[in-house]
């Protein structure tokens, strides 16, 4: 039997914590291996405890999950990450995608949805959130016209090197203007 | 033309003419009264007297008509209405002063009402974002929470027990859906989100699929930008009619425009139901509107539509748009 799939827990509210550790550490292929409340704990917490799959809320004080997700994703052995939200809206899955996310999850799904999606990303599974053309329409209209070839890119799945390239901009370019990019949209 | 002269001027005036005719006709004529006066003497003065409280009252009638014509348009003036302005033809300087200083107290008084309501909208509004975060973030995240738990517990139970607890999920989903309802009432999250045109379209999507009833929505895609207050009016009118629209008129098509006009934006929202009975009390949502409306200066107007139903029109001067 493989190793149990370690879940690092990041939201801001106890309770919250509590359940989803109550639900996660039931499982028998999965356990909490440690939680975070805000973004200053996040990042020591993946260094200390090293989990296979963050599961990460969208809304923490004085940021989004979203943004966390991207600066976690531009460390080659970032884990996988789960968005777990509030409101998922159609409009979520473009910053949810460029941001590198693995999954994006309902809070009102049952339960055994978001275990089974935990499971599914470890596994490497695509799930990654379905964009509809609205979505992509609606980011095209709140972005500025110099990001949208960015954007085309990005949700095409182009890597960060290859859009450095073809823009002839360096990689640290690119990554501030997808932060600028998740700014407006996450 | 400013009038010349005085009220007392034109009392006077009016009351020594008669008293110069009368002076005039004793004088010119070959009247006397004998002493005892005679019954066709007294016939005379009385006839006289009667001629000259007639005139009187006449020429009186004259010169007061336009304070009797200024305490009529006084109290007809509504406050939900603006831009009323008193006009009397008054001819002395005291009834066109007084008009002047009616008009000029209806300035201040409209001023200080669009004041007093863009700050109590911009509190309530605060209010509500206030409210719409704490149900989000403390009861909302509670109850997901609680999801959780009731789910942990429910694979320890018996079936019996399994089953009771399935029930206690499906109330907190029926309650987590319930809170998440009165967030986006209470904030038009999709407003900052969305911008006015797509936060309208999405409103007038959610209450066409929660109501069943038509909603046509034709948003002119050219809109002038408005001020950040003149898009919450534009929004929360839209909302609050649809509301009546849902509520009160049985309506089965709503047709909600929104489009640049003159300069500024009109807001039109048309609807086949059975419409507003003549004579009807305006409730607090129609007051609402209008207090909306004054805030940013904008002429709200409910009325029959055009073959039946109700139409509200709300246009927003030009001073609202953003260039």
């Amino acid at each position: 039997m493989p190793a149990a799939i370690g879940v690092l827990v990041v939201d801001d509210h106890p309770a919250v914590r509590a359940g989803l550790r109550a639900l996660i550490d039931g499982e028998r292929d999965m356990h909490v291996v440690g939680e975070a409340s805000d973004e200053y704990t996040l990042v020591p917490a993946i260094r200390r405890f090293e989990p296979d799959v963050v599961l990460l809320d969208y809304k923490l004080p004085g940021t989004d999950g979203i943004s966390l997700c991207h600066r976690v994703k531009a460390n080659a052995s970032a884990p996988r990450i789960v968005i777990y939200s509030s409101f998922v809206m159609p409009s979520m899955a473009v910053p949810a995608r460029i941001a590198g996310a693995d999954a994006l999850v309902d809070k009102a799904v049952e339960p055994r949805d978001l275990t089974r999606t935990i499971r599914r990303v470890a596994a490497g599974e695509a799930t990654a959130p379905q964009i509809t053309a609205e979505a992509l329409a609606l980011a095209g209209d709140l972005l500025p016209i110099d990001d949208l070839p960015i954007l085309g890119m990005l949700v095409n799945g182009v890597p960060n090197r290859e859009l450095a390239e073809t823009l002839g901009i360096s990689l640290e370019d690119v990554n501030h203007r997808i932060d600028r990019i998740l700014g407006v949209l996450a | 033309m400013s009038p010349r002269r005085s009220l007392l001027s034109r009392v006077f005036l009016a009351n020594a003419l008669i008293l110069v005719v009368a002076f005039a006709l004793l004088a010119s004529l070959p009247i006397t009264v004998s002493w005892p006066a005679t019954g066709a003497e007294l016939t005379v003065l009385v006839g006289g007297l009667a001629v000259m409280l007639v005139a009187n009252l006449l020429l009186m009638r004259r010169v007061l008509t336009p304070l009797r014509r200024l305490r009529h348009a006084m109290t007809a003036v509504d406050p939900l209405r603006p831009g009323q302005r008193i006009d009397v033809g008054a001819r002395s300087i005291e009834v066109a002063d007084l008009t002047r200083a009616f008009n000029e107290m209806l300035d201040r008084l409209e001023e200080e009402r669009r004041e007093s309501t863009r700050r109590t909208q911009s509190a309530q509004e605060q209010e509500r974002r206030a409210l719409s975060l704490e149900l989000h973030d403390q009861v909302g995240q509670n109850l997901t929470a609680l999801l959780l738990q009731l789910d942990v517990a429910s694979r320890s139970a018996t079936p019996e027990q399994r089953q009771a607890l399935d029930a206690s999920v499906d109330t907190v989903r029926e309650c987590l859906d319930q809170v998440r309802g009165i967030v986006r009432r209470l904030r038009p999250e999709a407003l900052d989100d969305l911008g006015l045109s797509r936060a309208i379209e999405h409103l007038c999507d959610r209450v066409e699929h929660d109501s069943g009833i038509v909603i046509e929505h034709a948003l002119d895609p050219e809109l002038p930008a408005l001020s950040s207050d003149a898009q919450l009016v534009v929004y929360r009118v839209t909302q609050e009619s649809l509301t009546n629209v849902v509520r009160h008129s049985r309506a089965r098509r709503v047709t909600v425009q929104l489009g640049p006009r003159d300069d500024g934006v009109r807001l039109s929202l048309t609807d086949d139901g059975t419409g507003t009975a003549p004579g009807h009390r305006e409730g607090s949502g129609i007051r609402g509107m209008r207090e909306r409306a004054l805030m940013i200066g904008a002429a709200f107007r409910l009325g029959a539509g055009e073959s039946s139903g109700t139409r509200v029109v709300l246009d927003i001067p030009k001073e609202e748009t953003r260039p």
